[in-house]
């Protein structure tokens, strides 16, 4: 069965959350709520691209600035 | 070939009359479906004899109406046309019956009428039954087999009918008839070959038939059931007139939302559906008065893209299906030939456009009228659409019942015509953005989470029970407060050395307890615990040391050095110091680091949560019975089940009592343990409960009140087979991944089910999504992708932010902002929510339970020496367990041993990744589409591998025997290793029962220590052997077990 997540053609975005957690996404589904999209409609390999580069806490945002509280 | 009396021609079968020609071969004592029945009312004064004139007249008219079909010395299917025959004809007089009992009467004479077969070999295959029902009232039926007209013949021949009444069977009066040999002529001299080459450009590239009931050709064909929807007038009218606005057929509207339906009843989106054609625009004078079997079913592919708009979609099939008007003669067979599949599609559309209602016959009769004609015929398909145009559209979903329910019918009747709004209010929207059906509301499954860390939870039970029993090994019992004392000295060990939230402690110990007081001291500290199996290859655990980056690693010194960990991580079982304060703790810090197999070739680890176990763990009491009991804990460790099976039983009161790495597949020892201790619950894979059941001792097991299944599908017999043998038990099917804290949906056995025990509901705060390709959700009973969202998700893949980007999504049907995990496994919704699998959306393979990624094994494969390419595949070849086959092309030249092959990858992979033997090709086998051909994967010859050595001995020629009995092998030599002619755990364990009985005593663990006839009878004739040494970390190399041999013994089970 396809699933347009592994659709290598497919036209895709890249959404973020308030946590700060990453979605790969096809384009032709509209965004859901509480996600915006910073990139893209692109490619996969490119929004792939971009998770890779700029997702590199992967803790959820409230974590980690509660964690960066706890440390202050 | 010469005419005979009796007989004016013999003629070819047209395509479609050779296919009919099969289904009423098929099966000759089933009901053919391709009998149809075409009823007239007739009101008015009738004279009855006029009317059997005309009849015959009909008959003598359309020699073709006269054939019997027979099979020709060359076995060629003919049709042999009689110059002459009886006319079939049966008066019934209802008129005698009182009044209110003649409907039922008439309905019940039709019914029998229908189920009446036709001998293919004696014609007419015709009958005519003319039935008073009062002296004015008539009713003319017409039975016939469809293999002598279509329904587009209808009219002609109750106009023809009719007009010889009028003329007392005078024949001059009608046109001379056009013969339906001509029609056979004409297809004689068409080109096939341009046929053929234009239908192969048309199904190019397609991989999967579209089958919405693919178990129907298990079921005999029987009476359809009709659903029948009018369309309101003002959607019809708004129906046509979107259409023609868009430059469309209503023909091409419905083909195109019909393919919309079929992609969400079978998660794909490059359908094919059937569609009959009428067939006659061919190029034949005369063709549309003819009387004869002209329509022909044909596949209709549609390709659906998400992006592009519903309008445009249909203009497309339209333009796609034009091309190919020159082509429509050819038959399915060869269709299906010419695309490479036996079948293409099994709903089926037909658009009715031979409106019987003829005024014109009415006007030339004098006094009497037909008021009413109906043709009911039937197709073997599991479901055809009949669209009948006219001021209210007509929408009959005949359907088998056997393969498809009442109720799916009806939600699929109602989405088809919420897609027809959709086209006249929106043909611009794209298709995935098309307004599905409301889907029903999911189960709440919403519960307050009291605890939400691991530590927090286990914490409160020891408060709740701190002087019941919480762990039991060999002699050892330690209450839940002294294990919580020991877990606490440990965690303030770990502590002081660093660990806390956001680190990883790896825990490689043996079985027992101090691995529980181990992974209960890491969840204190606040760190995520890793669990390392000391006993998987050592390249394999420093891929998974170097990947997590563990603070410390908690083991014992010799494992430490075996596996080379730097004496600066290790921490030793029994270190401890003074409780300081304790780090706090976020339910969403990682709880756990579990690696599974990985498509690229090398594992993933799966970071989840305090919050998530937590939940997992809370509903575990759910679960529990209420009474405080034991369970048996022997899922190894380093997969989540584990973990969830040992602080599952303690979080919720239970004891565990933890079995030996080598008790954990044989049945005998597990029996024993179980009885020792009391045990009330155990967990299992089926194929370990196949074991079970087959091997256990008749008395084992009878204190387990609760039986768990996970890691498989769970069958229906299986289950039964369980519940037989312990009827005071309970069976329960757990369904769940490393990725949503173990477990997700959860069903209690309570009998009734056909193939396979369904996974469940979802359990607390979690919904099961099942979604088609466009990420909508499929209607109750259709195919789609199982997605989970909820409290079970982890945070991701470790260090592997685009994969977990790819896997854990946004989530459109949850809270903002939420996600939704892709598991991969294919799955349908019943109507309350319960969730069926259907297997795997990709390669991802279940072996014993293990989660095994093909790719993974192929990766490995392809680094042997002189491998070329590669390919893993799951088979089960007869009624053994699957088992594993890599199947290696090797470098142009090189011949590379396909047992020392083997060999290598057994100390590279752990064992449940090892293939049970490697195959030579020359090239892999490709589908017409590029892919790997599966089916034409030949099946391994395990034999290859055989020595055929015979046994000197009287054992040897017992183990022989037992080893080609169990192997399904026919001659085993002496020294022919058990494991490379395709054994594995399973079959160790009915070889060792097998042995007993036979008066050698032997364990599934001799098989894997010693494994051939001849080592294996050395080793239970030799008195002097001594005891089996204990299994447990291989700390001192043991002289008779290589790595791989102790990885095979612990590692190919997967117990849970």
């Amino acid at each position: 069965m396809a699933n347009p997540f592994d659709d290598e053609n497919g036209v895709f975005r890249v959404l973020v959350n308030d946590e700060g957690q990453y979605s790969l996404w096809p384009d032709f589904a509209p965004v859901p709520a509480g996600w915006i999209s910073v990139h893209g409609p692109d490619t996969r390999a490119a929004c792939l691209d971009h998770i890779e580069r700029h997702w590199t806490d992967m803790r959820p945002r409230s974590l980690a600035e509660a964690m960066r509280r706890a440390g202050a | 070939m010469p005419a005979r009396p009796g007989v004016q021609d013999v003629l070819p079968l047209s395509p479609m009359q050779e296919g009919m020609v099969f289904h009423a071969l098929y099966d000759d004592r089933a009901r053919d479906v391709y009998t149809g029945q075409l009823t007239a009312r007739l009101e008015g004064p009738l004279d009855r004899d006029r009317m059997r004139t005309a009849a015959r007249a009909v008959l003598a008219r359309h020699a073709n109406l006269r054939a019997a079909f027979r099979t020709s010395r060359s076995g060629r299917p003919v049709q042999v046309i009689r110059s002459e025959v009886s006319l079939p004809w049966q008066f019934t007089d209802l008129t005698e019956l009182p009044p209110q009992e003649r409907e039922t009467a008439l309905d019940r004479l039709l019914a029998e009428d229908r189920d009446e077969r036709f001998d293919l070999t004696r014609p007419p295959l015709l009958r005519f039954r003319l039935v008073a029902v009062t002296e004015h009232d008539h009713r003319l039926v017409i039975s016939s087999h469809h293999l002598l007209w279509d329904g587009w013949s209808a009219p002609v021949l109750v106009r023809e009918l009719f007009q010889l009444y009028t003329s007392g069977g005078d024949t001059n009066a009608l046109p001379r008839v056009r013969p339906y040999r001509d029609y056979l002529a004409w297809l004689q001299h068409q080109d096939r070959e341009a046929d053929r080459r234009a239908w192969q450009a048309a199904l190019q590239g397609l991989d999967e038939p579209s089958l919405i009931a693919p178990e129907a050709r298990n079921h005999p064909v029987g009476h359809p059931e009709r659903y029948v929807v009018e369309l309101p007038e003002q959607d019809t009218a708004a129906l046509t007139a979107t259409a023609r606005a868009h430059g469309l057929t209503a023909s091409s509207v419905l083909q195109g939302l019909w393919a919309i339906m079929l992609g969400r009843l079978t998660g794909r989106t490059d359908v094919v559906l059937g569609a009959t054609v009428s067939g006659r625009d061919a190029d034949v004078p005369g063709i549309d008065s003819m009387v004869g079997l002209f329509i022909n079913t044909l596949p209709v592919r549609v390709r659906l893209r998400p992006a592009e708009p519903l309008a445009d979609l249909l203009t497309r099939l339209q333009s796609e299906q034009s091309a190919l008007l020159d082509h429509q003669h050819l038959g399915l067979a060869d269709i299906q030939r010419t695309a490479g599949h036996s079948v293409l599609f099994d709903t089926l559309l037909v658009f009715e456009s031979y409106p019987i209602d003829d005024t014109g016959i009415a006007d030339a009769l004098d006094g009497l009228r037909m008021t009413d004609v109906s043709v009911l015929d039937a197709t073997h398909y599991p479901l055809t659409l009949s669209a009948l145009p006219g001021p209210r559209l007509t929408l009959t979903f005949s359907h088998q019942p056997t393969a498809l329910d009442h109720a799916t019918v009806t939600a699929t009747a109602g989405e088809l015509q919420q897609l027809i709004r959709e086209f006249t209010h929106h043909p611009e929207r794209p298709l995935a953005r098309l307004d599905p059906v409301p889907a029903t509301d999911p189960p709440d499954t919403t519960r307050p989470l009291p605890h939400a860390t691991v530590r927090a939870l286990f914490e409160d039970q020891v408060r709740r029970t701190p002087q019941a029993p919480a762990v039991l090994h060999g002699d050892t019992a330690l209450t839940f407060a002294e294990l919580d004392a020991r877990a606490d000295r440990l965690a303030a060990a770990l502590t002081a050395r660093g660990a806390g939230p956001e680190s990883a402690v790896a825990v490689a110990l043996p079985r027992g307890p101090e691995l529980v007081t181990a992974l209960l001291a890491v969840l204190k500290s606040g760190a995520a615990c890793m669990p390392i199996d000391p006993a998987h290859p050592r390249e394999r655990i420093a891929l998974m040391l170097g990947d997590a980056t563990p603070r410390l690693v908690v083991c014992e010194q010799r494992t430490a050095q075996q596996l080379d960990i730097e004496l600066e991580s290790v921490c030793e079982p029994t270190a401890s110091a003074a409780a300081g304060e304790r780090p706090s703790l976020s339910p969403d810090h990682p709880a756990y680091i579990i690696f599974t197999s990985g498509s690229t070739g090398r594992p993933k680890a799966v970071v989840g949560t305090q919050h998530a176990l937590a939940n997992r763990l809370f509903w575990g009491r759910e679960l529990h019975d209420g009474t405080p009991g034991v369970r048996l804990a022997k899922s190894p460790l380093s997969f989540i089940d584990g973990l969830t099976e040992l602080l599952g039983a303690l979080v919720a009161g239970d004891a565990v009592a933890i079995a030996d790495d080598e008790s954990t597949g044989d049945p005998t020892a597990l029996a024993a343990l179980a009885d020792r201790h009391r045990a009330t619950a155990l967990t299992a894979v089926p194929s370990l409960y196949t074991t079970l059941l087959e091997s256990a001792p008749p008395d084992a097991f009878t204190s387990v009140r609760t039986w768990i299944s996970s890691g498989e599908p769970l069958t229906a017999d299986l289950a039964q087979a369980i519940t037989d043998r312990w009827p005071h038990s309970r069976l329960i099917n757990l369904y769940g991944c490393s990725e949503a804290a173990g477990d997700s949906l959860t069903q209690v056995y309570d009998g009734g089910e056909a193939s396979t025990v369904p996974l469940g509901r979802p359990i607390a705060n979690t919904r099961a999504h099942v979604l088609d390709p466009f990420l909508r959700p499929v209607p109750t009973g259709a195919i789609g992708e199982l997605h989970l969202s909820g409290a079970g998700l982890a945070r991701g893949y470790l260090g592997q932010p685009a994969r977990t980007a790819e896997r854990f999504v946004a989530n459109p049907f949850g809270p903002p902002g939420s996600r939704l995990y892709r598991t991969g496994d294919l799955a349908r919704l019943r109507a309350d929510g319960t969730v069926e699998f259907l297997g795997r959306a990709d390669d991802q393979v279940k072996i014993r339970g293990f989660r095994v990624e093909p790719g993974e094994i192929e990766a490995a494969a392809r680094k042997l020496p002189g491998v070329a390419r590669a390919a893993v595949v799951a088979r089960q070849d007869g009624p053994g367990p699957t088992y594993l086959v890599a199947y290696v092309v090797p470098h142009p030249g090189e011949t590379p041993d396909p047992l020392s092959l083997r060999r290598t990858l057994a100390e590279r992979l752990p064992a449940h990744l090892v293939p049970s033997v490697v195959v030579l090709l020359d090239a892999l086998p490709r589908t017409p589409s590029g892919k790997l051909d599966r089916r034409a994967l030949p099946a391994p010859d395990f034999t290859e591998a055989s020595t055929h050595e015979p046994p000197r001995t009287e054992p040897e020629k017992v183990l022989c025997a037992l080893f080609a009995e169990v192997l399904g092998l026919e001659r085993i030599g002496v020294h022919d290793d058990f494991f490379e002619l395709g054994g594995d755990s399973i079959v160790s364990v009915r070889l060792a029962d097998r042995a007993r009985r036979a008066g050698l005593g032997l364990s599934p663990r001799d098989v894997f220590t010693h494994r051939t006839p001849a080592g294996l009878a050395a080793a239970v004739s030799d008195e002097s052997t001594p005891p089996a040494e204990e299994f447990t970390a291989p700390g001192t190399p043991l002289v008779s077990l290589s790595a791989a041999q102790l990885d095979n013994v612990k590692a190919r089970w997967r117990t849970r």
